[in-house]
């Protein structure tokens, strides 16, 4: 008797169990669960519309590394179909964006606005087209500027050195490859080593780069935009050097020498000329001034 | 003839230690400015180091200026006496421009009340409180970039500070060379140079009060 109450009680539990369970916030190795399907490479849809096959794949071990390392899975995932399998239509349509949480990428998203890629291709472009949220990790300051450039750039490369990324976007085929639309560029590989694509590729203002990517007619294309001595990008080298030369030489030596010193900085053919002649007028004054005092003091002797 | 003591031993100290600094930097910094690999007037990085140095240490003379002045009767020397300014400017351009010529004797001689006259005054303090400062920030900036505005006016910061610097020091520079020729306009054309060895000023021709003035009418 006693185990038929068992079971029968077993038996009406269960259902409120199985809701209980399935409407549950999941403990916080829910993660693992998503990971079940989400860590296999190869998992990946066919999109209805654009024909592009989409990967599903999270590789857990850059997550872990990336800026959003603490969060959860349904941190940002929140719709609760994700909680089921298979995850419901409406969890799917999901569209997720930077902004939802970054109140203060508002500024980028206008930005973004004014870009070619969202002029070109509107909502077929988003945040994630060129920041995998899944792997961010912000350039910090501490990581050698070659480093920063050449992930920055694997970014734009991604997609642009890829015929079959930019095919996904643009099916006609129409795109000039990298180093022919750079012909006029001079020294082309030691430019994409020691710049960013952005640097020329986006409006600089004060400082604080934009997410309005320029189109190849408003790039910067004249040389001495960056190689001249009150260009931003001069600033920021030097400062850079200085930094450098404090870690390698120690503060008073660095003080000392300051080696990043750039020679001819001051330099203006116009301001040294007039300054010269204001010099010398000076100089020429308080000698004539000199000059007639003497000649006055002889005469007042006299 | 009347001796007074006019500058103390510390003000002594600070004005010649203040004067080598100022001629190392002049040398040097024209050095750097005008450097050439062909004809190197100081060799390149001795300049450089003993710019930055001495660089360092008048910003230390300039914090002893300061603290000093705050802190002694000779502040009282910088402030101006906007009441009849300009009338004490006319009268003191006349001299260097006349007088001077003719052997009158200085409009204002120095005291105890005054050391400086209005040319004088107006000089140290735009020199003092306006060119050193403006000197002092650009050079520092320069040795500590990171404090150096991102921009100015769109372009990066660091060139218009090299420039306010260099602009500054120029200023100080014909400054420095105005100075040291004012320096031989005493009664004799040593006697300033004496005065700023020993501390003692030499009152030769003492400034007629209103009542003398009055008797020359």
């Amino acid at each position: 008797m006693k185990v038929k109450q068992f079971l029968l009680t077993l038996c009406l539990l269960f259902p409120l169990l199985a809701i209980q369970f399935l409407h549950a916030t999941p403990p916080p190795d829910s993660d693992q669960n998503c990971y079940r399907c989400h860590s296999m490479k190869t998992l990946s849809y066919r999109d209805s519309v654009t024909n592009a096959i989409v990967s599903l794949y999270v590789d857990s071990t850059k997550f872990k590394h990336s800026n959003h390392a603490d969060l959860a899975c349904v941190d940002c995932h929140d719709d609760d179909g994700f909680l089921q399998y298979p995850h419901t239509q409406e969890a799917r349509n999901e569209k997720l964006q930077c902004t939802d949480c970054h109140d203060s990428f508002d500024n980028n998203w206008e930005q973004f606005k004014q870009s070619i890629h969202y002029k070109k291709f509107g909502d077929r472009f988003s945040c994630f087209s060129c920041h995998n949220p899944h792997a961010f990790k912000a350039s910090s300051d501490s990581t050698s500027p070659k480093k920063i450039i050449a992930k920055d750039n694997a970014i734009c490369l991604n997609c642009h050195s890829s015929q079959t990324e930019l095919m996904q976007l643009d099916s006609s085929g129409n795109y000039t490859d990298l180093i022919t639309a750079h012909r006029w560029l001079p020294k082309l590989q030691l430019h994409w080593k020691a710049v960013r694509c952005i640097e020329c590729h986006t409006p600089v203002k004060s400082g604080v780069y934009s997410h309005d990517i320029l189109p190849k007619e408003k790039a910067v294309k004249k040389c001495e935009e960056c190689h001249n001595t009150n260009s931003i990008l001069f600033t920021k080298l030097y400062r850079f050097r200085v930094k450098e030369a404090r870690q390698k030489e120690g503060f008073l030596k660095a003080l000392a020498q300051n080696t990043p010193y750039v020679v001819g900085m001051t330099r203006d053919p116009v301001i040294d000329r007039w300054s010269i002649y204001l010099f010398l007028l000076t100089l020429f004054g308080l000698g004539a001034h000199g000059f007639g005092r003497w000649l006055a003091g002889r005469r007042r002797k006299k | 003839m009347k001796k007074v003591y006019l500058y103390p031993l510390w003000l002594r100290i600070w004005h010649w230690t203040n004067a080598t600094l100022y001629i190392i930097l002049i040398v040097t910094g024209f050095s750097m400015h005008f450097s050439s690999i062909q004809h190197p007037f100081i060799p390149f990085r001795t300049a450089r180091a003993i710019h930055n140095v001495s660089g360092v240490l008048l910003v230390f003379m300039y914090l002893d200026f300061l603290i000093n002045n705050l802190f002694s009767w000779n502040g009282k020397y910088y402030i101006i006496r906007f009441k009849g300014l300009m009338n004490r400017i006319f009268l003191q351009t006349r001299y260097y421009l006349f007088g001077i010529f003719k052997g009158e004797p200085h409009p204002f001689e120095s005291d105890e009340k005054s050391k400086f006259n209005p040319l004088q005054q107006l000089t140290y303090v735009t020199i003092m409180f306006v060119f050193m400062p403006l000197l002092i920030v650009s050079g520092l900036m320069l040795l500590f970039p990171e404090y150096a505005p991102q921009t100015i006016f769109g372009v990066g910061g660091l060139w218009p500070v090299a420039m306010t610097h260099y602009t500054a020091a120029y200023f100080l520079t014909l400054f420095t060379i105005g100075h040291i020729y004012l320096g031989t306009t005493g009664h004799t054309l040593t006697s300033n140079y004496k005065t700023m060895i020993t501390g003692y000023h030499i009152i030769v021709h003492e400034e007629p009060t209103r009542e003398d003035r009055k008797d020359e009418k």
